[in-house]
């Protein structure tokens, strides 16, 4: 049995403490690095090309998959392809998957999401329109995480029209045959914000979804413009809906497997595949708890592609390590956002474009 | 006449630009100045002063270096040899000429500005609408100093604008001007050309230019601490300002000489501008350190390249190891980011020089030794400077002469 499977088979994802955990993390991490250096030259070349040992591990920077196509594996044992686009930008990463690496990435998940709802398939509501997962051949991002998401629940529902309307018919049939029961309500944290809280509010609709979860991702940007943290968020949901049980996640297609969940004192976690570390900017080196700097991603899981450290454009703080009060192990940190965009500056742009 | 030309354009236009000078009724229709009058040369010199005087242009070292080159001596030399060049020949102002300023680099527009004003135009400046420190104290003194008595006279000859981006007034504009002036990269030059000028007006137009550091090995191996610490405190400032986005600012670093002294010369040229970085306002944000990396990433991952990230990832490295030399990188980021490759002759060096190529700023080389060097090549950049003056401006700029440009030449026999 080797390391991952190992510790599919440990009761709770968040088990390992810290000095375990980074034994097993550095050795396995360490061998995916010389892992992927034999078996993809683009991997191998960008990793040499940094002269001396300036990095003990080498991350990726996360746009590098939008640039180069990536694979530790050979044409014939790609599985699946997964694509995701920012939404400013029309160039997609690709994300090599053959078998045994998708394999692991639901198991991981699977463990991961069963800890917050159960092993249960719950009655699932879904926060968006029907039409967002029909297009099979042009998959977006909010279109995959729905499909992933949905192997968790069952009778999934969408809760919004096609012209991002509230269903109240499609609600209000579902929460009558389900009602008394928990269910489970997934999408992204915007649509969620502005398309079923806001609509709730706008309608004076109350809905009693007591004892159901609320599992939602996505980021906080378009949030934040409307000055909406993440406290006023639970507490306005909870107003409308019932739901205690709300958990934002963090996590992004370039490295399958990191799914960090927030935990009820409203922190994300790290579970026992994956570590997050922050990094300075200005020489790479690793920021102390507290500090805030760019989110490097680990995994163990990346085994058909080089993403099993990774550089991201999104600036976070760690908050501790083993000793968050909701009682799991693992680091626990908070995610402030994307890096602001660099100032456009030179001699060029005179007609800058709004 | 020109005047309310110029007058009719901005009541026109009124409600859709914003004319960002003090311009009084009164003053749209005053007398015609002729070139290097007084009254122009006394405003430039003042305007210098108030430069020098301001203490809030102390933190903008493009505006200082602005305000010496408008210093009442160094204009006077201008005119000086400008009369003497066109000694036998009457010099006319062209009328009105209108100017569109980059973005970025605010110290451009003024430099465009005074140099038509000084042979007697009116102006018209359309500058960017993302308003810039370095905007408003420029824009503050020129109306300090328009609306003093004896500078009246110039409200209707400068004209500082700007509107949201609009085809339909860049078109009402240029319809009007004598001379058109275009700063701004390819695109912007290729949107703005498309509006048309009258058949008689001429168009001066900034499209993207690149820029080389050239630096001699040998020399450079040898000389002192202090030498070395100069060039980079020189090269800084060329490379630097604007992010390293300017047309001249660097981005290719050149090593002419035996491998040996290019070793020398490399570890110590870099190791002081490293150490002098960490000192000076680069203005870079943790966006532009991302940028970099991704780019040197992005280039490893298919070229013959050593990537370098310095202690501090404010000047990061990009080596070729490929046989072919290494010319102008189009994927750039700025930053901070240069492209170091090794020449073993200064002819070689011709063939990665182009008509995109504008600065090549040198140290460690003789200047008899490259102007017998560039005879061998067969496109030549549109300047070549030691090392510290990239930035310093010239009525020569990107090959035109801008002076000579802005006026006509009346002959008479």
């Amino acid at each position: 049995m080797n390391t991952l499977e190992k510790l599919l088979t440990e009761e709770s994802p968040y088990s390992l403490n810290k000095n375990i955990k980074r034994k097993l993390l550095s050795t396995e991490l360490a061998d995916l690095t010389t892992y992927h250096k034999q078996n993809c030259k683009l991997y191998s070349n960008i990793v040499d090309s940094f002269d001396g040992s300036v990095l003990e591990q080498f991350p990726l920077p996360v746009r590098l998959f939008k640039l180069h196509r990536l694979a530790s594996i050979t044409e014939d044992n790609i599985f699946k392809v997964l694509t995701s686009s920012g939404t400013t930008s029309q160039v997609v990463s690709q994300i090599i998957l053959d078998k045994e690496t998708a394999a692991m990435q639901t198991k991981v998940l699977v463990k991961i999401m069963q800890s917050y709802i159960g092993k249960q398939r719950l009655p699932m509501l879904i926060i968006d329109h029907p039409n967002v997962i029909k297009d099979r051949t042009s998959f977006s991002a909010r279109g995959a995480g729905i499909l992933g998401l949905s192997n968790f629940g069952r009778d999934h529902t969408y809760a919004l029209t096609e012209d991002m309307e509230l269903n109240l018919d499609a609600i209000n049939a579902f929460t009558e045959q389900y009602e008394g029961q928990p269910i489970l309500i997934f999408g992204f944290t915007f649509m969620v914000w502005q398309y079923f809280i806001q609509a709730l509010k706008e309608k004076g609709v109350k809905l009693d979804l007591t004892g159901s979860v609320l599992i939602h991702s996505g980021g906080w940007k378009k949030l934040v413009d409307q000055a909406v943290d993440n406290e006023t968020f639970k507490s306005i949901t909870r107003d409308y809906t019932g739901i205690t049980h709300i958990h934002n996640f963090y996590g992004m297609v370039e490295q399958v497997g990191s799914i960090f969940v927030e935990c009820e004192k409203g922190y994300l976690h790290t579970p026992n595949f994956a570590d997050v570390k922050i990094i300075d900017p200005f020489d790479l080196s690793e920021k102390s708890y507290g500090e805030d700097g760019l989110i490097q991603v680990e995994s163990i899981i990346p085994k058909s592609y080089p993403g099993h450290i990774l550089l991201t454009e999104d600036t976070g703080t760690i908050i501790g390590e083993d000793d968050c009060e909701c009682g799991r192990k693992g680091k626990y940190f908070l995610v402030h956002g994307r890096l602001a965009k660099a100032e456009v500056r030179g001699c060029s742009d005179t007609h800058e474009t709004k | 006449m020109k005047q309310n030309k110029l007058a009719v354009t901005l009541l026109e236009l009124s409600d859709q630009i914003n004319v960002m000078t003090t311009l009084e009724k009164t003053n749209t229709d005053s007398l015609v100045i002729k070139p290097f009058e007084s009254i122009i040369i006394s405003f430039i010199n003042e305007f210098s002063k108030a430069i020098f005087t301001d203490k809030e242009f102390k933190q903008y070292p493009e505006l200082i270096s602005l305000a010496f080159w408008m210093r009442e001596s160094s204009i006077n030399k201008l005119k000086l040899e400008f009369f003497k060049r066109n000694e036998n020949r009457l010099i006319a102002p062209r009328g009105l000429a209108l100017h569109f300023a980059p973005a970025n680099v605010d110290a451009i527009f003024i430099y465009s500005l005074f140099l038509s004003l000084l042979v007697g135009n009116q102006n018209i400046v359309r500058v960017s609408s993302n308003k810039s420190e370095q905007q408003q104290l420029i824009i503050r003194v020129l109306n300090q100093l328009l609306v003093k008595d004896k500078f009246r006279k110039l409200q209707s000859y400068i004209t500082i604008i700007n509107y949201a981006h609009s085809d339909v007034i860049t078109k009402s504009l240029s319809s009007v001007c004598d001379v058109r002036v275009i700063w701004g990269g390819d695109s912007t030059v290729t949107k703005i050309s498309a509006a048309p000028i009258p058949p008689k007006t001429i168009e001066i137009k900034f499209a993207n230019k690149y820029s080389y550091a050239l630096f001699g090995a040998s020399i450079i191996a040898n000389w002192t601490s202090d030498k070395v610490e100069e060039l980079a405190k020189n090269f800084i400032n060329d490379s630097y300002w604007f992010g390293q986005m300017g047309c001249s600012s660097p981005r290719n670093v050149y090593w002419y000489g035996k491998q040996d002294d290019v070793e020398i010369a490399k570890y110590r040229f870099w190791d002081a501008v490293t150490n002098q970085l960490a000192d000076f306002p680069h203005q870079l944000s943790d966006a532009d350190l991302v940028n970099k990396y991704v780019l040197q990433c992005d280039i490893a991952a298919n070229s013959a390249i050593e990537n370098t990230i310095t202690p501090n990832m404010l000047a990061s490295r990009i080596a070729n190891t490929s046989d072919s030399l290494l010319g102008v990188q189009s994927e750039h980021c700025g930053g901070g980011l240069f492209f170091e490759d090794h020449l073993s002759d200064l002819g070689l060096l011709g063939q990665v020089v182009d008509r995109d190529i504008q600065t090549i700023v040198y140290a460690g080389i003789d200047k008899e030794q490259l102007h017998e060097a560039i005879q061998q090549w067969d496109v030549l950049p549109d300047r070549l400077v030691p090392c510290g003056e990239g930035l310093m401006f010239n009525r020569i700029w990107d090959g035109y002469d801008l002076l000579e440009s802005f006026a006509r030449f009346v002959t008479i026999k």
